[in-house]
Parts: structure tokens; sequence; C-alpha cells
């Protein structure tokens, strides 16, 4: 039996699970042609659902197309093969964090997200813009400053996080948590590229 | 359990089947005949490569004499493959044939399972059931019928007409039954016919007009079966005639009524796919056979309001128009009946990001043949809705087919249509010419080598399926990606077509109850077996005819027709037929009379004998479907070979072998 | 019949850049009687970060709609992207044994059954509350708007159960029972803003609301309703940027400001104040 080489266990896992979904791609290109941002992709949302078919999981991963998604869902709900391309790009993001490949502004959108939710269970769009540009563009939060006063001024920024009271923080972590030990713990599946079909 | 109707102690030989590798890869064969030998009542066991061929066949009829076995357990495959073929076997060595049970060990063990432990075990339980069930078989007698020489067709398009040429010219008497005012179907509303480019109306309407005047035919344009009762050899069939409004002896089809119609051209026409008009008052095409008259009740403003100025009665000659005209039904009495039902359109508009429906010129595959026709309503000039000759069409394949959101088979034909239809554009208009596609299946004699012809017109083949089609001013953008180059293009046209998508007609699910036909999962009638049985059914002397066992094209549909013509002439030659002992009995003392039987029976095949009170079944309306035994409440009502006692057994075969299973 | 109740869910942006959403939709339910229970310590369902693990998607709506659940309670959630990952779990938790177990076992302290449902507050509104009910208590017509119902993305896709992801209505239907002119909008209707991209991919995402901007001034809309704190993040503060100089802006609103203003409730009740594209004209055109 084949396993995916060159990934942890978990990612393998994951990516056998996808690679799984996708062996029904007819390749009709559905999706890129109703994706707003195709044009602007590497690899359109076709091409890529070939790659995976192809089993060229790296250059998937390496892909500017996992970050050009909107998450639009007209892939998706197009598909003449009901494949669920938006969800798959979006397990794609997470595998090419979690593989630490490198980081896209995409990524360090979705990590300081994800951190800011796990500290204070909610939302506290300051700090996502402040982590943001400090890593991806210092300068870009001078462009974004009129815009942020602006909303400041009409009291739709809170200068200060809201955060669940402790128990609830508790249950928050506790979510990643339990996620991150299962997502590791993740049994590594037959490729089924490799499996021989009846 | 010990028989109940033999003082005979039951003997069953066990036989179970290799069917090649396929049931073989993944049961243990030996194994479950090892198990079958210590199974109660178990004489005799043996395995075989293949069951039904002639030696296989020949070690069974050895082994039934040899071991004085009165009982038979096959496991093989379904029953409904060779079920026939065993009995006439048991038959012949003076057994009963319903002494016999199948044990269904491919279809439903080895096809569907890969586990080869599990399924093992799946196949010794459902030989263990059959070996519960088999001793409380009863002799049964199957009845001879008469098969009457005559066949009712419904539908008159291709297929029907085909059939009904075939079987009258060999002398049978056909009813040919069509629900629109003409016969002539899909094929009468096609320009040119691919790959050989024949005008379609050319060769289909001798054909038409042969059936219309044909003395072994008699058509009922503009009528509809109502109901069927009997079975083969004797269907009685009841056949409503819609009113015309018009004297079909007395109409000459000169047509005059339809040019005094007060609502002339103002209706959309059903054979113009609504790219024409017609009035109330209509001949639908001028080939129409019959070629009379028809008034639309939908419509006429005498029929939907009470009042016009009937110009329509003054300008007949004849006077042949009839407004008191009413619903007539008439029946009838056939041997064998065909179905040739056909096929309709999907309806594009389900999908709004194509525009059909929306945008005045994203047309069909059909309209866009009526654009191509040179008696249709632009008297075949392919120009836009306001007249413009289109400086690009797109023709966009799989719209509506090999699609989960849709219909995830593929229609077969709209490949080759829509080919055929880029080359009639082509020759046509000065335009460009797109094809959007996934696959070209251009599987069929002169069909691969007209596609490289159409490629050589110079038309260009963009390989990807259309995802949506936006209004820009006068231009309609096509927006796909070239899935060759990994680009999305946006191509701006003047017209877009969309290839046709075939679906079962609205009304196939009443006409699939009234011939108690089955359905496949694609909404299609079902064929009695995929490869070797394609134009039977499930119901004995009822057939199929074209597409409406599923997408085919002309050729197709034609060859399809003419199997089902062979199939009911071969049954009427034959003169008579047996039918299936199975069958419901009232057991008159336990019956109350309550009545939920005659309710329940799909057929209407129980009566209420009021003086006796008790209810009855008339054994020549009987399916053995078996409803009327599971709603009679008093246990009444008794299923020759699916008896609850049989039933029971069955399940017990199964429960008991399955305990035994868990504690091992 | 027994008073409409249901679970409330706002969500991150209700409590700051969409505030006036969570106004306008607390006032019209209130003003058409139907119960909103705010879930007790909701956190945020992940939006769209979160589909980079489904399990983590699931189990952060879950706990959210375990509350409800438990209080047999439908949930509504206005914002489009909560909407989704909260419908999505429902969805996935009734239907698949396995993913509920999963979920279940992520969640710890509460678990959910999956009988919950998830509603876009289009649905309440149109389906339980009624058009008819609505269009009986308009006391100030919206005469004079010429509304570009804009659905974006997450409300009817993937899928919901009450409206086409091609083609939805709700919002039309809607907006003309409140007696607005509704501009034929379709296909821009769900067309993408682009919010997603605002930050990693800025040109390209001005660029798809620009269009939706324009595209709705073609078709003769001198507004907009919005069901979407992301489409409106673009839309509004952002529809400024978005625009090339001498281009004019379209007015946008919360369709549920829209209705307010059709109950008569309080324009101040509704937050038009916190519009950053003046809406001063356009509803001084309100005949
Ligand atoms: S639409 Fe579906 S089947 Fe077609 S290329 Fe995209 S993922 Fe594959
Ligand atoms: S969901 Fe992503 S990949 Fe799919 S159409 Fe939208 S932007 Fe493109």
């Amino acid at each position: 039996m084949n396993h995916i080489q060159g990934f942890s266990p978990a990612a393998a896992s994951a990516l056998e699970k996808i690679a799984e979904e996708v062996s029904v791609c007819m390749q009709c290109g559905t999706c890129a042609g109703s994706c707003p941002t195709a044009p602007a992709m590497d690899y359109t949302p076709r091409a890529l659902m070939r790659l995976l078919q192809a089993g060229l999981f790296d250059e998937a991963l390496h892909s500017r197309t996992i970050w050009m998604c909107t998450t639009c869902y007209s892939c998706t709900v197009r598909c003449p093969r009901d494949i669920h391309v938006t969800d798959i790009l979006g397990k794609l993001r997470g595998i090419a964090i979690a593989e630490g490949y490198a980081e896209t502004a995409g990524m360090t959108f979705n990590k300081a997200f994800l951190g800011i939710v796990r500290r204070y269970g909610r939302m506290f769009e300051p700090e996502l813009l402040i982590r943001y540009h400090l890593r991806q563009e210092p300068l870009g939060i001078v462009g974004a400053a009129p815009i942020g006063l602006a909303l400041l001024q009409k009291g739709k920024i809170s200068p200060l996080p809201e955060r669940l009271p402790a128990e609830g923080l508790a249950q928050i972590r506790r979510i990643f948590e339990a996620v991150e030990a299962r997502r590791k713990a993740a049994p590594a599946r037959p490729h089924p590229m490799h499996e021989v079909s009846r | 359990m010990t028989p109940t109707h033999e003082s005979e102690k039951p003997r069953i030989g066990v036989f179970v089947c290799y069917c090649g590798s396929n049931i073989a890869a993944t049961v243990d064969v030996e194994k479950v005949a090892e198990y079958a030998a210590t199974l109660p009542n178990v004489v005799f066991t043996q395995t075989n490569k293949y069951t039904c061929s002639d030696p296989g066949q020949e070690e069974i009829r050895k082994a039934i004499i040899e071991h004085k076995l009165n009982r038979v357990v096959i496991a093989a495959c379904s029953p409904r493959m060779h079920e026939v073929t065993w009995r006439r076997l048991l038959q012949g060595t003076g057994l009963n044939p319903y002494l016999l049970q199948v044990a269904n060990i491919r279809e439903h063990v080895s096809w569907v399972h890969q586990d080869r432990g599990e399924a093992t075990q799946k196949a010794k339980e459902l030989v263990a059931a059959a070996v519960e069930r088999v001793p409380l078989h009863e002799p049964l007698e199957p009845r001879q019928v008469k098969i009457a020489p005559s066949t009712l067709i419904v539908g008159g398009g291709i297929a029907g007409i085909q059939a009904a040429l075939d079987i009258a010219n060999a002398g049978y008497h056909v009813y040919l039954v069509e629900k629109q005012p003409s016969i002539g179907g899909n094929m009468a509303k096609l320009d040119k016919t691919f790959p050989t480019l024949d005008c379609a109306m050319c060769i289909l309407a001798p054909k038409m007009v042969d059936a219309g005047r044909h003395e072994n035919i008699t058509l009922f344009s503009y009528s509809e079966v109502e109901s069927v009762e009997g079975h083969v050899g004797q269907f009685r069939v009841r056949i409503k005639r819609k009113p015309r409004y018009v004297k079909e002896d007395v109409c000459t089809g000169c047509g005059l009524c339809t040019q005094a119609c007060v609502l002339k051209d103002r209706i959309l026409s059903e054979f113009e796919m609504g790219m024409g008009k017609r009035g109330a008052a209509y001949i639908p095409f001028p080939q129409a056979v019959p070629l009379k008259a028809v008034i639309d009740p939908e419509h006429c403003l005498l029929l939907t309001r009470g009042k016009c100025s009937m110009k329509c009665i003054k300008a007949c000659g004849p006077g042949a128009i009839d407004f008191k005209q009413q619903e007539e039904f008439i029946e009838i009495e056939v041997g064998t009946i065909i179905l040739a039902t056909g096929f309709e359109l999907y309806d594009m508009s389900a999908l709004p990001q194509y525009g059909y429906g929306r945008y005045d010129n994203v047309v069909d595959g059909l309209q866009f043949e009526r654009l191509c026709n040179a008696s249709g309503p632009t008297e075949g000039r392919i120009v836009t809705k306001d007249g413009r000759v289109p400086e690009a069409i797109a023709f966009l394949h799989c719209i509506g087919s090999r699609d989960e959101n849709t219909n995830p088979y593929c229609s077969q034909l709209c490949c080759m249509h829509t080919l055929k239809l880029a080359h009639l554009a082509r020759e046509k208009t000065p335009a460009r010419i797109y094809e959007f596609y996934i696959d070209l299946r251009a599987g069929g004699k002169g069909y691969e080598e007209f596609y490289k012809r159409v490629q050589h017109e110079g038309i260009h083949f963009i390989r990807g399926k259309g995802s949506e089609v936006v209004q820009d001013g006068d231009k309609l953008i096509v927006r796909a990606e070239d899935t060759l180059l990994g680009k999305v293009v946006e191509v701006p046209v003047d017209m877009v077509v969309l290839a046709l998508g075939m679906v079962p007609p609205k009304d196939i699910e009443n006409i699939a109850r009234i011939f108690n036909i089955n359905r496949s999962r694609d909404g299609f009638f079902m064929e009695a077996h995929p490869k070797l049985r394609p134009a039977e059914t499930n119901v004995e002397g009822v057939f199929l005819a074209g597409a409406c066992q599923g997408p085919k094209d002309i050729p197709a549909t034609v060859a399809h027709a003419s199997a089902a013509a062979a199939q009911a002439l071969s049954l009427m030659s034959r003169g008579q037929a047996t039918i299936e002992p199975i069958i419901a009995e009232v057991i008159a003392e336990k019956c109350s009379a309550c009545g939920e039987c005659i309710v329940a029976c799909p057929f209407k095949a129980i009566r209420m004998d009021e003086e006796a009170r008790h209810a009855y079944v008339v054994s020549a309306m009987c399916k053995g479907c078996g409803t009327c035994a599971a709603a009679c409440p008093s246990k009444a009502i008794k299923m020759a070979h699916f008896t609850d006692q049989q039933l029971i057994a069955e399940i017990e075969g199964i429960l008991g072998r399955m305990s035994e299973y868990e504690l091992a | 019949m027994n008073p409409l109740r249901y679970a409330y869910y706002p969500g991150c942006s209700l409590t700051t850049s969409a505030k006036e959403y969570d106004r306008s939709v607390r006032a019209v339910f209130d003003a058409l009687g139907v119960e909103l229970l705010e879930i007790e310590g909701w956190n945020c369902c992940g939006a769209t970060p979160a589909s980079q693990n489904e399990l983590l998607m699931y189990a952060l709506s879950g706990r959210n709609l375990a509350w409800a659940e438990a209080r047999g309670l439908d949930v509504v959630a206005p914002c489009s992207e909560c909407f989704k990952n909260l419908n999505k779990t429902a969805q996935a938790v009734r239907a698949d044994p396995a993913v509920r177990a999963e979920v279940n076992a992520v969640l710890g302290d509460v678990s959910l059954t999956g009988k919950v449902r998830v509603k876009h507050p289009l649905e309440v509104l149109v389906r339980d509350v009624g058009l008819e009910e609505i269009r009986r208590r308009v006391t100030r017509p919206l005469a004079g708007l010429k509304i570009a119902p804009y659905y974006g993305c997450l409300i009817t896709r993937p899928r919901n159960e009450f409206d086409s992801p091609e083609n939805p209505t709700a919002m039309d239907d809607l907006m003309a029972a409140l007696g607005a002119e509704v501009v034929d909008y379709f296909p821009y209707k769900t067309r993408c803003c682009g919010g997603a991209l605002l930050l990693s991919n800025k040109r390209i995402a001005l660029g798809m609301t620009r269009d939706l901007v324009i595209k709705a001034h073609q078709r003769g809309a001198n507004s907009m309703a919005l069901a979407c704190p992301m489409c409106d993040m673009m839309l509004d503060p952002y529809q400024g940027p978005a625009l090339r100089a001498g281009e004019k802006p379209l007015p946008t609103f919360y369709f549920t400001q829209l209705i307010g203003l059709a109950l008569g409730i309080d324009p101040d009740q509704l937050g038009f104040a916190d519009r950053v594209v003046s809406p001063r004209e356009v509803l001084a055109a309100l005949s």
C-alpha cells in the first residue's frame, strides 16, 4: 500500500482524503470559468484539482491559487461532479500552514485571525490589522488609517478586545487543543491513486 | 421445519456457482458448498463453474435423478437472470419447476462486497435462508394463455412508427396512440441528421404517411392511454381521445380555418419550439399525419370565454368544425404492447447561469434546429431575435447532462447533434463558431469522421464546459476555461446554443404506473436486461422502443424499435404464452369482507362477492405484487410462492445463522 | 400560533463594524413580534480561516449551536460568514453521525444531536413571518428607492434550504413588499465582492467591488441592499477607494435598515448615521 511521501503523517492523511474526493473530477473547468479570481491564480481551480489527481501535492501547496480563493463557493455549487472545491482549497491552506510552507499574506492573516479567536474567543480587528501589517506590509497601516479613523469615529471599531468569560475561554482553548490533537493523530489511509480499482 | 404438503421428506440439492470469477473472486464458493452440506435436509451439494451453461445444467439434471432430489437450491446470480432456465430444467426431470429456490450471491454479494470473509459469510446465510424456505414450496401449475394478434404502440415518434410498420407489415394489427395531434415526434422537428446530413423530414415523412394509411394500423392521434388491465396476450386497454373540435373524417386538411382563426400567429407553436407562432385553430406542421386541423382548447376564445366571431366555422367549406365534440373513450384488446414514449428536453431555465428564457438569443438545440429549417419560423435563416445575422455563435455542450446538479447521465447524442448544428451554422452564416465541450463523444458509424469534417470547417473547439453566459449590450459573453491552455476565456457572441439534454417525459411516472413498468435511476423505463434483453420489460408482453428506455440517436432508436417489434411478433406468432401462477388467493373462511384489499390492489384485480360476503381475486388481472396480502388485516390472502410461512422460514434461515456467526 | 422565538447569534462584526446591522435586526424583529434570545457567551465562528480545518469550524460553530439546541431553539445568524459556518455545521452534524460524534468529542462538556436549524434573517422574514404580514405592517412605503438587492456569496452558497444559489429572490421579494422599486440585479446579485482579499490582494478586491457598484448604476439603482458585514465593509467604507475619480457613489444599506424604515421605526434606532457613503440624498428622495 502506497502512502503519500514527504509530508507529516497528519498532512499525508489529509491529502489522501482530498485525493480521494478529487479522483472523480472530470477536468471540465466549470469551476475555473465560474471563479472570480481564476485569472489571477497561477493554477486555475481546475488545474489545481489536476495537480491533486496527479499526486503533485507540493506544487498544489505552493500555489498562489489556494490564497487567491475568496471562498465565494461559485465553483462548488456548479461543479458537475459535486466536488467541494472551495472546502478543498480551505483544507490545503491549513495543510500549508501546518507543514510550514513559506508565509504568504493570506497565511499571516489566517494565523493572526485564529490566534485572536483562541486568545479572546472573539475577533478583535485592531489587533488583527496590526499583526497582519507588521508582518506583511508595515506601511500599509498608514494607508488603512483614514478608513480606520472614520470607523473609529462612528464607533465601528472598539479600542479594547471583548473577551469571553474565563470558563468560555477555557472551553475555546480546549476546542483548539482537541482539534489539533486529532489532526495529528489522523490515521494514514491508502492513497486511492495507487489502489487497484475494481 | 417439515414440508406441509407432501409426506415425502425433503431431499434438497444445493448447487453453488462460481460464475467464472464473478462470484468466486469474492466468495469462497467451496466453503459455501461445504457449509450447505451441514444444513438440515440437504442430501447433496455441488459447485459449478457456470451453473447456467449446458454442462452445468446437465450436472444438476443428473444429480436430481441420481439422488432423488425433490427440492433444489441454486446459489448463483439474480433469479431475474436464469430462474426461468432452471425451472425448465426441473420440469425436464419431472420435478415441479416451483420447487426451486435461487439464492442471489452475485448481485447481492460478490458484486457489492469487497471483503472475502464477510462476503462468504453472507453467501452462506443466503443459502441457509433458501434451504429453510424451499421445503415449504408447493408445486404450482403455470397457466397457458392465448396471445391476441394485435399490438398497442404508445407514442408516434420515429420509434413508434418504425415498430408499427414492422408489425403491420408482418400482418398483425397495430393500434398506434399518439398524444399530440400529429405523429412524427421530435425527429419531425429536425433539419438534417448526422452524420450523413440527409434531411430528416425527407426520410421520416414517407414513413409517417405509410403509418397513417396502412390497412393494419389504426391511428389514434391526440389520444392517451387511460388504463390497462389483464396480462400478456390479453391486455384490455382504455384509450381517451381528446376532442379536436374538428371532425377527422370531414376535415380535408386545407388549412383555411387556421388562416381564419382570430388568434392566428398569436400563440407560441409547440412544433416550432416556441420560435414560431400559430393560431388556436392550427395544423401542427405541413407534413402532419393525420393532416387534420385541431383547435387548442387552452387558447380558443370560444372554448375559454364562450365568445368569438368563429371565423373558422365560416372558413371551413366542408363544415368540419364541431365545438360540441367531447372526450371519447375506446376499449381495445391487444396481445402485446410497445411503449415508445420518447424523451423531452431538459428545461434549461432551471440553470439561471446560462440565461435560457432570460436572454433572447440563448436557445436550445431543437430551437436552433427550427431556425435552420427551411420550413421553420425564419425560413432557414439563422438570425437573432431582432433579426441580426450573428457574427459569432457559441455551442455549449453538456448543459443538463453529465451533471450531479441536473442529470448525472450522458445524453449521448448531443455531442453529435451539436456538431451537426455547428456545421449547419457554418453553411448558413459567416459567423465565428465556438464549441465548448468536455469530451467529444463521437462513437458511431461515420461519427468520428464527421467530427473531423466539422473541425476542418474552421470551427473553434474549446475544451471546457461553458460556466456561465452574461448579457452585455447586444452581446452574450460566454465564460469558460480553455482547460487545455489553463486560461479563463470570455468570448462575446450573438447567439448561444445549449446542447439538448434528454430527460424522461413529465408524464413518465403515470405511464409507468399504468403499465406497471419499472424505471431505472435515470428515470427512463428499465429494460429486462441491460445487454441481453434491451427491448423487454419486467412485464411480459410489454416492450420498449427508443428513447423511453434511455437517450438514443435515430439509428439506435430505429434498431431498438425493430427489436421491440420482433419480440412482439415472436410472441404473437407463437400464439400462446405461459404465465406465472404466482398470484394472490383469498381464503374465503378467513375473509371478513372489509374491502381493504380492494383499495390496496394497484391493478384492480380484487372484487367483492357481495352474496357470499368475501373478496375474490380475478386471476387474469393479478400481477402477484403482494400488496393485498400485506394489507389484509385478517391474513386471509395467500400469495402463492410468497406465503407468510415461506418468508418467515427465509428470515429465520438468515437470523439463525447470524447468531451462530456472532458466537464464532 | 406561538410567537416566533429564536436563539440569536450576532457574531463579532455585528458588535463592531456592523453594529447598525445588529441594531436594525433587533429593532425589526422586535417590531414584528419575533423574540431573539442572544446566545450567552457566544464565540467567534472562526470565519474563513477556520475552513482550513473542518473540525475546528464545526466545533467553534457547534459550541454556539449547543446552547440553542439545549433550549430547543433554532438559531438566527445575520452575518453571512457566520450563517454559512453555523449552517454548514448544523447540516453536517444532522446528516452524518460520524461528524456528530467527532464534533461532540471535541466539544467535551456540551454536545449536539443535530436537531438545531440555522436560519438567516431573510429566511425568517420571508418564510416564518411572511411577506404578507410584512406588507401589512408597512407604514412608510419606500417609493422612490430603486434598490439593487445584493446577496453576496455565503447566504445562498454552498447551499441553504430557502433560496436558489444562482438566482435568489427572497430579498427582491422583501424589498418589493416594502414598496421599493427593485432593479433586476441578476447575475451580479450573487457575485463576490472580493472582501476576503481586502488585506492580501487589495487591488483585485477593490476591482470586484467597483464592478458591483457600476453594474448597479447601469441597472438604474439608486441604492443597494446588503446582508453581509464583509460586503458592507467593501461597499460602504471601501466603496470610495474602490471607485475611480468622478465615479458616482451608491448608498448602501443593510436590508434590515430598510425594513425598519418602512415599518416606521425611528431612523436613529436603525443606525443610518453610521453609514459612510452618505444616504442623505437618496433618503430625501423618499416620497
Ligand atoms: S468543476 Fe468539478 S469536475 Fe469540473 S474541473 Fe472543476 S472540480 Fe473538476
Ligand atoms: S470559492 Fe474560491 S476557487 Fe471557488 S470560485 Fe470562489 S474564489 Fe474561485
